[in-house]
């Protein structure tokens, strides 16, 4: 990430994008440049514990190691797996033909519903986070400037999309499905964001957050409709797991690259440190409200002092 | 052995180097990946570990249980590095700050009476 | 679709989709959602209390699909028990939201930390509302591990909403402390069910779990959840990361967060692995001791009102470990083992449970009250809590009657709690464990008052008093009186606790 990709961002008139917005006591708007930021991610190692403890760690987890080693040995060929016939049983009533995402998406959709919630909840995690200036994105009206670029970009992207669009179909009956065509997806997005190309919003823009949320959302409102129909969650009745299957992976392959997309953008940004934070006490005004008195709401008043 | 349980060994032997890392190193860059490669480790045990009655049918719920471990895995990197990055930026240091545990630093030493 | 299926989707599902619906971004989302997800979480817990009262254990094959192959929600006694109180507090604590942050309309979200809290406090809380509720109804071992993600980094999400170097810092330190937890979990998981071959926990209770491999498994599983529940010597995260974090949030992580790790922990010892090895539930009583007695000292030696009820839960946690030991059959005790009642010992399992219920009301009733004089005062050094009190006498009232029912003085929970686990160490000659009850309740006794003495002092604080909502005042008082009184209504809570019991799959 070199300077000039920061300077092109909203402001474009500071470079180095370190200073703070003028007279504002509350938190900066602009943010640090990662240029700024590296010298102080250089480690020599002197911080870390003493070598002897070290080395006593060490010693501590090597036998717990070599037991576990030891305990697994063969364990492959050991036992006699249970899991994998009642897959081949059941795996003809779930819609698909690949055993992964029948235990993906139907015996355990509920942990897929949960995972994509892991996305959003970083996500918004992310958000919750102080941000900094957005650092990519070409100013508007600006073209991108690099033939080479262009023409990696004009064969990866579309290649990128249609290759996402036939896996996400293709996860019912091989590898493939739902995460991995978002991952795609995300990798096109990314390269489009670095490259300038695709603006990121400014912070949690709705639509992001309607189509993030949409993945979760759409899970959760087919697992409840079908509730009165066949009793369970989430359980497809006959003869729309298929098609219920399908339609959810391709709502998640686009919550996923958005969400993907999203966390990569948002990471980065770091905030400027705003010094007066350093006085505020840390237990008594954790949202530092003495530096920037928020508007009390007229309705809410309490005890008159 | 089999060499399926090479596979087994490396996992093992991956997480227990990344605990390592984890708890000796003070930067915490080095620490939030370590957390990511523990994780490695355990998918890698995930994989080869389960039983397997023949080759040609590989048990599905590990795979699975690696597919939506990677996604949890990402998502926990990417805050795990977000709040690094603000522990940076906010104090100026990549390393955590060690609390004295036996008593409050005196909160207001050397501050005017209010 | 019977009553278990419609209160477990309620209660899972209402609080996920509410926390969609407050990200809407507009101030009338945050309260829609906050208000959806109390609605779901409540109307679910209670529902289900019902069901299961009158029909036993009842279980949801989610996907239509029984384990192992799927995955199952199983609601029992205990599960009950905690969705209850957490839904109990989350509402109080989602009441209390509202007024703390301010009203979203008024702030900006993006430049103002205030408003950035605002915005993203009830998203946050609500996902971890919903990952709570599923791992109370979680019957399934991976399907833990997910839901405990979302858990974890939402939870350290609330720790860092708070915008001083101390939170973020704080809060990191909790992220990497939960997520090194849940890849041990992870591991565990991973080599139990290449021991056993199945996920789900009925199948795990029944089968043979003595091998090196499935020790391993539990150590391994008890090592990443003691530090999530900050069980001693892995508890040095809680009280930065606790005292640090807005008001609402303090109050979420030490009343129903840590009570999730400590869930898991519970079913794993008890219910999967038949109570595990003598000497393992002697070494998790001895941490709870030390816990009790480490937390409680230190508590004593604070200066910041935040930190000494962040202490104050490492203390608390302490005891609900001391129910490990007091369980098993026959009653262990350091002075040799003697007799204990056959069987488990219902005195410590409703009286363990019954305090992590009184703990959760008492301290969040204690944050509240406390997030209220800083709210007043912007200030938390004990000495300048000073008249304050007199000026707050709600709230005043409310850190009194929680801190006196973790002190155990009837009729509250909490002396019910205590009560019954001192008994049941009677019965069991384990007079270890009643010195330590017994000190651990004078030391809170001691600390509770240590911070009343200074709120009560005459000598009135100067400078900016900001006044206070009342719907704030009042969410801590409730709590505070649940917490008190819950004692007289424990009747209930023991027949409820009773069915499932320690081992719903024996």
């Amino acid at each position: 990430m070199t300077p000039s990709t920061s300077s092109s961002g909203d402001n474009g008139a500071d470079p180095s994008g370190a200073s703070s917005t003028p007279g504002s006591s509350g938190t900066a708007a602009t943010g640090v440049d990662a240029a700024d930021v590296r010298p102080l991610l250089e480690d020599d190692g002197s911080r870390d514990d003493p070598a002897l403890l070290k080395w006593l760690l060490g010693l501590l987890l090597l036998p717990m190691g070599l037991a576990l080693a030891l305990g697994l040995r063969g364990a492959a060929d050991s036992r006699d797996p249970r899991i994998p016939d009642l897959v081949a049983e059941f795996l003809p009533e779930t819609g698909v033909s690949n055993p992964v995402t029948g235990v993906l998406l139907n015996f355990r959709g509920y942990d897929t519903l949960l995972e994509v919630a892991v996305l959003v909840a970083a996500m918004v995690a992310v958000w919750s986070l102080d941000r900094g200036e957005r650092l990519f994105g070409l100013p508007r009206g600006r073209d991108l400037d690099e033939p080479v670029l262009t023409a990696i970009l004009r064969l990866a992207v579309p290649t990128a999309f249609l290759t996402a669009v036939y896996l996400t179909w293709l996860g019912s009956s091989e590898p493939a499905g739902a995460f991995q065509a978002g991952a795609l997806l995300a990798g096109a997005g990314v390269l489009l964001t670095v490259a300038g190309v695709l603006r990121p919003p400014t912070a949690a823009a709705l639509p992001v957050r309607v189509i993030a949320a949409g993945g979760v959302a759409g899970f959760v409102v087919v697992g409840i409709s079908v509730l009165p129909f066949t009793g369970a969650f989430l359980a497809y009745p006959e003869g729309w797991a298929y098609p219920l299957i399908l339609g959810l992976e391709a709502a998640l392959a686009v919550a996923v690259a958005v969400i993907l997309v999203e966390l990569f953008v948002d990471v980065p940004s770091i905030p400027v440190h705003d010094p007066a934070l350093d006085a505020v006490d840390p237990y008594g005004d954790p949202l530092g409200r003495a530096l920037a008195p928020d508007p009390v709401p007229p309705e809410d008043e309490g005890e008159a002092s | 052995m089999t060499s399926l349980d090479l596979y087994t060994w490396a996992g093992v032997a991956v997480f227990l180097l990344a605990l390592h890392a984890v708890v000796t190193r003070a930067h915490l860059i080095w620490k939030v990946l370590a957390i990511n490669l523990m994780g490695t480790g355990v998918f890698l045990v995930l994989l080869a570990a389960p039983a397997r009655r023949d080759p040609l049918m590989a048990d599905p719920l590990p795979q699975g249980m690696v597919l939506t471990g990677i996604v949890v895995a990402v998502a926990a990197t990417a805050l795990a590095l977000g709040m690094a990055l603000r522990v940076v930026a906010r104090t100026g240091s990549p390393f955590l700050t060690v609390e004295t545990e036996t008593a409050d630093p005196d909160p207001d030493a050397p501050e005017a009476p209010s | 679709m019977t009553g278990a299926e419609l209160w477990t989707t309620a209660v899972v599902f209402g609080p996920l989709l509410a926390s969609l619906v407050a990200l809407g971004g507009r101030a009338w989302t945050l309260r829609a959602g906050l208000a959806l997800g109390s609605a779901t979480a409540l109307a679910g817990s209670f529902g289900l209390w019902v069901e299961v009262t009158r029909e036993g254990p009842v279980r949801h094959l989610l996907g239509g699909w029984g384990a192992p192959l799927g995955i199952e929600l199983w609601a029992d006694g205990f599960s009950v028990v905690m969705l209850a109180v957490t839904a109990v507090v989350g509402a109080a604590v989602s009441l209390y939201s509202t007024s703390y942050f301010g009203d979203l309309s008024q702030l900006d979200a993006e430049k103002s930390p205030a408003g950035r809290a605002a915005r993203y406090f009830a998203p946050l809380w609500l996902l971890l509302w919903s990952a709570l509720n599923g791992i109370y109804l979680s019957a399934d071992l991976f399907n833990l591990y997910v839901t405990l993600e979302i858990l974890g980094l939402a939870a350290a999400a609330l720790v860092t909403l708070a915008v001083t170097p101390k939170a973020t810092v704080a809060g990191m330190r909790y992220l990497i402390v939960s997520l090194v937890g849940s890849m041990l979990f992870l591991l565990g998981v991973a080599l139990l069910y290449t021991e056993v071959g199945t996920l789900s926990l009925e199948e795990l209770a029944a089968a043979d779990l003595s091998g090196s491999m499935a020790t391993s498994s539990l150590a391994l599983m008890t090592v990443g959840m003691a530090a999530k529940t900050a069980l001693f010597p892995l508890h040095g995260w809680l009280p930065p990361a606790h005292a640090g974090a807005p008001a609402p949030a303090s109050a979420l992580l030490s009343a129903v967060v840590v009570k999730g790790s400590f869930f898991i922990l519970v079913r794993l010892w008890f219910a999967v692995y038949g109570g595990g090895s003598d000497g393992g539930l002697l070494l998790m009583g001895g941490l709870g001791a030390a816990a009790i007695l480490w937390g409680s000292v230190l508590a004593l030696r604070q200066r910041s009102l935040k930190r000494v009820i962040a202490y104050s839960t490492v203390a608390q946690l302490g005891y609900l470990f001391i129910m490990f030991p007091l369980l098993a059959p026959e009653g262990l005790s350091l002075a040799g083992s003697g007799e204990g009642s056959a069987g488990w010992s219902n005195d410590a399992w409703t009286g363990g449970i019954l305090l992590a219920l009184s703990h959760a009301l008492a301290k969040a009733a204690m944050f509240m009250a406390a997030g209220n004089m800083t709210y007043a005062v912007a200030k938390d050094a004990l000495r300048d809590i000073s008249g304050v009190a007199h000026r707050l006498p709600m709230s005043f009232l409310a850190f009194g009657l929680g801190g006196l029912s973790l002190a155990g003085l009837p009729p509250s929970a909490g002396f019910v709690g205590k009560w019954l686990l001192l008994r049941e160490a009677l019965a069991a000659r384990g007079w270890f464990w009643v010195a330590v009850i017994t000190a651990g309740g004078l030391l809170t006794i001691a600390y509770v008052l240590m911070v009343l003495r200074h709120a009560l002092d005459r000598e009135a604080s100067s400078g900016e008093f900001r006044p206070v909502p009342k719907r704030m005042e009042w969410a801590a008082l409730l709590l505070a009186l649940a917490a008190a009184t819950l004692g007289v209504r424990a009747t209930e809570t023991f027949q409820i606790l009773l069915q499932g019991g320690v081992q719903p799959w024996s």
